[in-house]
């Protein structure tokens, strides 16, 4: 089991090392000279460009750039922000917490929404409440995420002015309320794939021998759906969610643009229209740490759940 | 001012109250109104797009400078519906002779709201700092150039020498001088009779002590220490993308009332959109209105909604250095083939005004007649003067524009237009990134053609819309098409020696009409500001001169308390 | 592609008992027909690649024509969309908008199959150090954040390369990841069937066996992704126009559309209603279509 989770370990650092460095290369080799756009009004004093290309290592070959970025990066320094010269540490440490509470609270949205839509929806197979769930879940999909926004914005915002189904537009300011807009709009995409992943897999797994074994052996249909049926189905299910915790992280931009929301996203997007790299760089490395914990996450959870696994 | 066009600066009726403050002799305030129906306290909602940073040093962009004009104060201060130079930190100011040397004499009960007192040193603490060259940890002020003509800034600015300049070796501006604490000497390096007008500007506000910047948590560019009617209310004043608190500051002495308010709140939002929606809801006391709401403004709230000219001036740059835009004819024939009225009817809503000369509608010396005779829309005359140039426009030009502050529709009916009338293919060529990409762009000369930029007022004198833009020492600063006329730059020089105003403004007429025969710039609109205000919530709400919400007069109405 | 990976979702392969043969497709397409949501979402793709390609004689006025003195019309008998701000034919326009939509879904999933599919079969296929290279390569596109390589690379390279090719390219080139996973874990249970071992012991050499055996049987999961694919590029599309990084301005597109009508949305509904339909309806065709293919290519379903 340890040499499992090392094993996979292991195999993240050339991910993490190879994303980095790609990125790098990608920000820095390109034509756009970032003294530029650091010397501001003096950038047509060449001494002025001078300081600068000294402060910022531009002249050192890319290795070199890279390895002092690594450097100051395992002392926790992230650098600091071409665009806003604040620590790009602190730009992110603000929004990375926004960031967290709107990726749990959409987390849960999709679980408990999603898992109970595709339950139903497999236990009453072909039923009307099945169809209802396929085309709702497909239409979910096939919505831009703005478009839900901007709606649920005018419909709950100002149509539903002055009644008890009001709700905050936008920004953090009203306490857990602020959080019902975005964390619906959000979570909608992945709350209508889970609901058919699960409907999949129960559909899958309500197949099997064992379960028809419990029905025959007279257990209550409750029992087979849930004790059995659920428990297994779950897995595949589960690991999903997981996984998508990482994408809602990195994910969220048009979501925290339309709700205001204090979010990494938001920087990550500004940071990159303005070739504001150490702030693109900076929040790439935490998504990709973000992405790979919980991949790990994920797959040791698998050791314990697959005993194959659990003995290689 | 340069500014983004989506938040932009303005300026208001500028009386002749004005043409006389801006003599160098004493100036006179004039008392404030009775104040019988003041509540104390309110609290007052207003409307941001998320600043950079509130280092005044580095405030370029209105979403800064509305906040740091309210927690700082200069030697001057501008009259909230008047635009008048008025006394701030400085009680009165004199100049020599010919304008070159400036003594400002200081109140002495001014402070800071960390309890510093504001002396002659702030200043020249704060103007050297505004002027300072790269170092390793502070970055250059993007407007440290409007101090250029204090003695010593070239030397200080490191030109021609080849070593890096360091902080700290003591090469201040040699012309600032603090004969005693509450005395500050200016000497310039030329004439220039407004330049007590210009100290009212955010480059010139006082600091405090070094020291306390250093101390400042987080950072003295997230929570600046000033000494204006207002403080950032601590400890964490600004929370990053959600808003930005500020009460008035007790200790404030200066130019203006203190205020009986008993809190700001900036609340910040990533677009306009979402903004308006916190208007409808009615969580915002004042907010400008987007574009595209105009009608609802006028309809709707009509009863709160203020309109206002301002000095915001949108221009098209053209490339003066390279065919085609070499050619005079050629550029005025574009600037004819352009239906200005129809685009401000269909895509502003008539949000904005025809630009008839270079000069905005509020400014002393605008000439209602309309100097530009090129700015008419003339389509016969614009293909004639074309065919006169003798240019074949064979490839086409690049019209280049900032993204995300609106521009995306004009652009296109410019270019429409462009094709249509004259029968030229524009491309379009967006620039994300305005001060970060854009200007660098310019600056660096891979723009080819045509480029949208605004300016709006940075002090309220003629020549503020004349040498940056078209001046000689403009180049590599605000001066983007480079042009360079001897012929101009006299006239602006011969006006700065002139003490009389109405002088000077004939001078000024001049060299606008210079301009305007040459067309550098193509001028386009002038942006008429709306908002829309809780006036029966609040007096005192207007537009200051520079567009922005008037929150020093601002009070909480006795009938609303 | 976004967080919609089919690779969750299992997608068997033909049996050891079937071979790629006219009648398993014909197989296929009997069950796909009997499904009603799958036609319909067939039908919406055929309207739309129609609409696309006779869109000059669809259309009644050049999506381009602007006339500012009839900016912003509502609906009405000579332009059933209205107009929008510069004055332009809001129908012709949306007509219009679906060649864009039809191209980027065609050339980004095009880019990104071929890419996946190749480096998918070599991994499949062949394992060992191949495979295990281009698994490390996958997962970083993976660890990527979709949007943010997207931009990046958007952003770099936009002074190079024009900026609708770009598109595509950026695009297709970060859903790769994903085809060459679900390629990869077809061929892995394909290869090691009993007509390919068949083919192996009388001695066809690797390239026959992956091209004409291997192949074509792993290809089902693949269609499946694909046509699900085509829709999340286009909401891709609209997602980058509604950021203002998407195709150029100017064009008709639906997702800048969208964007633009969106400060209109409370006074002008129809600058946002029509083109944000148009999105739905063809993404919803797509994901109803490859949902009806996936049932229909599932052999336990029969």
């Amino acid at each position: 089991m340890i040499r499992y989770i090392v094993r996979r370990l292991l195999q993240m650092i050339p991910v993490f090392l190879g994303a980095t460095f790609l990125l790098f290369f990608f920000l820095y080799i390109l034509p756009g000279d970032p003294t530029e756009i650091l010397g501001g009004e003096r950038a047509t004093d060449p001494v002025v460009r001078a300081v600068l290309r000294e402060k910022w290592h531009l002249d050192e070959p890319i290795y070199v750039q890279y390895g002092i970025y690594m450097k100051e990066l395992s002392q926790g320094d992230f650098g600091t922000s071409f665009r806003l010269s604040r620590p790009v540490s602190r730009i992110l440490g603000d929004a990375l917490p926004w960031s967290l509470k709107l990726a749990i609270v959409a987390i849960g949205v999709e679980a408990i929404f999603g898992v109970i839509a595709g339950v139903i929806s497999a236990v009453k197979r072909y039923s009307f409440w099945d169809t209802l769930t396929t085309i709702a879940t497909s239409v979910l999909v096939a919505i831009p995420v703005f478009w839900l926004g901007l709606m649920l914005q005018i419909a709950f915002g100002i149509k539903a002015q002055g009644t008890p189904f009001e709700l905050p537009i936008s920004g953090v300011q009203d306490g857990w309320r602020s959080y019902v807009l975005p964390a619906i709009t959000l979570a909608s995409v992945f709350t209508a794939v889970t609901a058919r992943l699960t409907r999949t897999t129960m559909l899958e797994v309500m197949k099997q021998d064992y379960i028809r074994t419990a029905s025959a052996k007279g257990l209550s249909r409750g029992a087979v759906v849930y004790r059995h049926g659920l428990r297994n189905a779950l897995i595949p299910v589960v690991t999903n969610i997981g996984l998508d915790f990482g994408s809602l992280i990195g994910g969220a931009i048009l979501t925290e643009s339309v709700f205001a929301w204090p979010g990494v996203g938001r920087q990550v997007f500004l940071a990159i229209v303005n070739n504001d790299n150490p702030v693109i760089i900076g929040s790439t490395i935490i998504f990709l740490l973000a992405f790979i914990l919980v991949n790990l996450a994920v797959d040791i959870s698998y050791g314990f759940l697959d005993p194959r696994i659990r003995y290689e | 001012m340069r500014t983004r066009l989506r938040f932009g600066f303005a300026g208001l009726l500028l009386t002749v109250a004005l043409l006389a403050t801006a003599c160098p002799k004493t100036a006179t305030t004039t008392p404030p109104p009775p104040t019988t129906d003041k509540a104390k306290g309110g609290i007052l909602r207003l409307e941001l797009s998320e600043p950079a940073q509130l280092d005044p040093a580095q405030s370029d962009d209105s979403e800064e400078t509305v906040v740091t004009r309210n927690i700082f104060e200069g030697l001057v201060t501008y009259d909230s519906k008047t635009a008048a130079t008025l006394p701030g930190v400085a009680l009165k100011w004199s100049a020599n002779a010919d304008s070159t040397v400036w003594t400002f004499n200081l109140r002495k009960d001014a402070t800071f709201s960390n309890g510093e007192k504001v002396t002659a040193e702030s200043f020249i603490q704060g103007w050297n700092r505004a002027t300072a060259p790269p170092t390793g940890e502070e970055d250059t002020s993007p407007i440290g150039y409007h101090l250029a003509g204090v003695e010593g800034y070239k030397t200080h600015f490191g030109e021609g020498d080849k070593t890096p300049p360091t902080v700290g070796d003591g090469k201040g501006l040699s012309g600032l001088k603090a004969v005693d604490p509450y005395t500050l000497q200016v000497t310039l390096s030329s004439p220039d009779p407004d330049f007590a007008i210009k100290t009212g500007h955010t480059v010139a506000y006082p600091l405090p002590s070094q020291a306390a910047i250093d101390a400042q948590k987080p950072s003295f560019s997230e929570f600046p220490i000033g000494n204006g009617q207002f403080m950032l209310k601590g400890p964490e004043p600004w929370k990053h993308d959600q808003e930005i608190r500020a009460i008035p500051n007790p200790t404030y002495k200066g130019g203006r009332e203190p205020s009986v308010l008993e809190e700001v709140v900036w609340t910040i939002f990533p677009d306009f959109d979402t903004m308006y929606l916190q208007w409808v809801k009615g969580n915002l006391d004042y907010i400008r209105v987007p574009p595209a709401k105009t009608e609802e403004a006028q309809t709707t709230y009509k009863a709160k909604l203020l309109t206002v000219p301002t000095t915001v001036l949108t221009y098209v740059g053209t490339t003066i250095k390279k065919p085609p835009f070499n050619n005079k004819k050629v550029r005025q024939a574009f600037s004819m083939a352009i239906d200005r009225a129809a685009i401000i009817k269909a895509v502003f809503n008539d949000t904005q005004v025809v630009a008839q000369g270079i000069q905005p509608p509020v400014m002393p010396g605008f000439r209602k007649e309309g100097p530009c005779k090129y700015c008419r829309f003339d389509p016969v005359a614009a293909k004639k003067l074309l065919a006169e140039s003798g240019v074949k426009l064979t490839e086409p030009l690049v019209l280049a524009f900032n993204t995300g502050a609106g521009h995306e529709d004009w652009v296109q009916a410019v270019k429409d237009q462009l094709q249509t009338n004259l029968g030229v293919s524009v491309t379009l060529e967006p620039v994300t990134g305005f001060s970060k990409n854009f200007i660098p762009r310019l600056r660096a000369g891979k723009v080819n053609g045509l480029f949208r930029l605004g300016w709006g007022m940075d002090y309220p004198t003629p020549q503020n819309f004349l040498a940056p833009l078209f001046g000689t020492a403009g180049i590599g600063h605000d001066n983007h098409t480079e042009y360079s006329n001897p012929a101009f730059d006299n006239l602006l020089t011969e006006a700065a020696t002139k003490p009389n105003v109405a002088d000077r403004i004939k001078l000024y007429q001049q060299a606008e009409d210079l301009v305007l025969e040459d067309m550098p710039i193509i001028p386009m609109w002038f942006r008429i500001s709306y908002r829309l205000a809780n006036i029966d919530k609040f007096g005192g709400l207007g537009v200051d001169p520079f567009d922005d919400p008037s929150i020093a007069t601002v009070f909480l109405k006795k009938t609303a308390a | 592609m976004q967080r919609i990976d089919p690779t969750q979702m299992p997608v068997p392969v033909p049996t050891a008992a079937s071979e790629v043969s006219v009648s398993l497709w014909g197989d296929v397409w009997l069950r796909l027909k009997k499904n009603r949501l799958a036609i319909i979402g067939l039908g919406i793709i055929l309207i739309l690649v129609l609409t696309a390609i006779l869109a000059p004689l669809v259309a009644p006025y050049p999506p381009d024509q602007q006339n500012l003195g009839i900016s912003k019309l509502s609906p009405n008998s000579k332009h059933w969309f209205g107009t929008d701000v510069l004055g332009r034919d809001y129908f012709s326009r949306v007509v219009y908008g679906s060649r864009i939509s039809i191209s980027i879904g065609v050339v980004a999933v095009g880019i990104t199959l071929v890419i996946g599919l190749i480096t998918g079969a070599i991994a499949g296929y062949f394992g060992g150090w191949a495979d295990a290279i281009i698994m490390r390569v996958a997962d970083i596109f993976f660890a990527f954040p979709f949007i943010v390589g997207v931009l990046v690379m958007i952003t770099v390279l936009g002074e190079t390369i024009p900026r609708l090719p770009l598109l595509f390219i950026a695009i297709g080139l970060f859903g790769w990841a994903s085809a060459a996973r679900i390629f990869r874990s077809s061929i892995l249970q394909v290869k090691n069937l009993e007509y390919v071992e068949a083919a192996r012991a009388m001695g066809a050499s690797h390239w026959r066996i992956l091209t004409r055996h291997v192949m074509p049987n792993s290809l089902a999961p693949v269609i499946v992704f694909a046509t699900i694919a085509t829709g999340t590029v286009i909401l891709t599309e609209a997602a980058l126009s509604f950021l203002g990084v998407g195709v150029p301005v100017g064009t008709p597109a639906w997702g800048l559309m969208v964007s633009e009508g969106k400060s209109h949305m409370t006074t002008e509904p129809w600058l946002v209603l029509f083109p944000g339909l148009s999105i739905v309806a063809t993404v919803l065709g797509f994901i109803l279509l490859g949902d009806g293919l996936r049932d229909s290519m599932d052999p336990r379903l029969r």
